[in-house]
């Protein structure tokens, strides 16, 4: 699952989430903020998020909790195990925004924690400052 | 009052409905950009008349406190909020698929953020949503009924709560 | 240029409901006051748009940067269907009927949706009514609700606001820059 845009894979984005609604919104946010973005890739669960980032270079993900094979928790641990992509940069994207699940992910390295629901702007306002890191221009 | 619920004791659904309508109703106004409103019995039979197709979804939880939430809702109610959530009005891009996501969606995030909010520090588990077409809802009354009656874009929504013995 | 975008099937009313936006000569270029359910566009880098005393309605404005080319639309109510004499007479009354309305004046001059500043003032609650319980009309909410969904269904993302609150509030528009004033009670409040 996956869209061309444009030709700037340190500008890839790996959106995981069970449901494939969230993941078109956030795609759809994506598509209009004013932001260089790469290609954006979509996965249902942690396992084929970790299929395809051994495949693709991605810059950012974007991961929901609570999802069916491998949660999203588990996929940020299995992520800092391996040590692959010191640069990623994580955020959640969560209905579950509870204090004890957000102390689990704090040494994961999480840049951001969004919590559903979310206005589209939101969104945007996260992809726009993670661009504007990314380019200090 | 309700983050304060002995995570040995079951509570009951009444000292929830408060929370639970607030969450609901952000998640209609930030996702769904639609607004919820109380519905009384007759308003909710006069808005329920004719509408053959209904979906309800239930979303299963457990941590300080166990139980199920569901939503019944029309059909037309919930190719509205697919578009709305979307921002789309191309019907061709609906399909039973991604209408039972997309209602499956908004339970999970009901019943997400009521929970984040109900029990704050504790950490609670969702089930998977399950979604399933079902017969016209049966207007029940009174704290008994075990539902709470709503109006959404207009539209018909009944939401119900139950819990179960705790079972650690 | 100027450009009046009047809602009205008749091209000029007078009475509370229909009377044209007024422009007054300022330095440098026009002051155009719109009034309840009407819209004004324009790419004169010296004109200033106006809309006074909201409350809960809305002020939907618009401005791009590349063309320079913006718009203010004053709503009172979000959904059109409530109404259908008043929708036919002045359709920018309603959210669902003005935005479009707004949308299609600016983009036919000129304005884009990329880059552009689209800011969302107004949406209070009288008095007594605030608090956003289900049990009041909420019309300040629901006409903030409308825009920012009748906006996400456009694909334009709302870039500032200042909503909310009991406070009314007077909103002007500068072409020059695209800067949104907000002033209640003489003072200003904002500046988006």
């Amino acid at each position: 699952m996956s869209e061309t845009t444009e030709a700037a894979p340190d500008r890839n984005i790996l959106i995981v989430d069970d449901s494939a609604m969230m993941r078109a919104m956030i795609r759809r946010v994506a598509a209009l903020a004013d932001v260089p973005i790469g290609r954006v890739f979509e996965a249902a669960n942690g396992a084929e998020a970790l299929a395809i980032l051994e495949r693709e270079p991605i810059a950012a993900l974007f991961t929901d909790i609570n999802m069916p094979v491998m949660t999203g928790t588990e996929l940020l641990r299995v992520i800092e195990e391996r040590g692959a992509w010191p640069d990623l940069i994580r955020v959640i994207v969560s209905t579950d925004g509870s204090q004890a699940r957000r102390e689990e992910v704090d040494h994961l390295h999480v840049r951001c924690y969004v919590e559903k629901p979310f206005r589209p702007e939101v969104m945007r306002d996260v992809l726009c400052e993670l661009s504007a890191d990314a380019d200090p221009r | 009052m309700t983050s304060s619920v002995n995570c040995r004791q079951t509570p009951t659904p009444a000292e929830h409905y408060g929370p639970l309508m607030a969450a609901l109703a952000d998640v209609a106004e930030q996702s769904f950009f639609a607004c919820v409103d109380p519905c009384d019995a007759a308003s909710f039979e006069e808005r329920a008349a004719g509408v053959d197709n209904w979906l309800r979804v239930s979303v299963g939880f457990q941590g300080a406190f166990a139980g199920l939430f569901s939503c019944t809702l029309p059909e037309p109610l919930a190719a509205e909020l697919f578009d709305s959530f979307l921002g789309q009005a191309d019907e061709s891009a609906r399909n039973e698929t991604l209408v039972f996501d997309l209602v499956g969606e908004f339970g999970n995030m009901i019943c997400g953020t009521w929970l984040t909010r109900t029990a704050e520090r504790r950490r609670f588990a969702l089930h998977r949503p399950e979604v399933r077409r079902v017969p016209p809802p049966v207007v029940t009354t009174g704290a008994e009924g075990g539902q709470e009656l709503l109006c959404l874009n207009d539209r018909p929504l009944a939401v119900g709560l139950v819990f179960v013995p705790w079972q650690g | 240029m100027i450009g009046w975008e009047k809602s009205g099937a008749v091209p000029v009313r007078t009475g509370a409901m229909g009377v044209p936006p007024a422009a007054e000569r300022a330095t440098g270029g026009r002051r155009l006051v719109v009034g309840i359910g009407e819209l004004a566009v324009s790419d004169s880098p010296g004109d200033v748009i106006v809309t006074h005393a909201l409350g809960s309605c809305i002020a939907v404005c618009l401005w791009d940067p590349a063309s320079q080319v913006g718009g203010l639309l004053h709503f009172l109510l979000p959904d059109s269907r409530i109404n259908g004499a008043r929708a036919a007479a002045q359709p920018a009354t309603f959210a669902d009927l003005g935005i479009p309305r707004l949308l299609e004046a600016v983009t036919a001059r000129g304005w884009r949706k990329t880059r552009a500043q689209v800011r969302l003032i107004g949406g209070a609650e009288a008095v007594g009514r605030a608090g956003g319980g289900t049990g009041t009309l909420n019309i300040g909410k629901r006409n903030i609700v409308a825009a920012r969904g009748l906006l996400w269904r456009a694909g334009i993302m709302v870039t500032g606001e200042d909503v909310g609150g009991s406070q009314a509030r007077t909103v002007s528009l500068a072409m020059a820059d695209g800067r949104v004033r907000v002033t209640s009670g003489g003072a200003v409040v904002n500046e988006l």
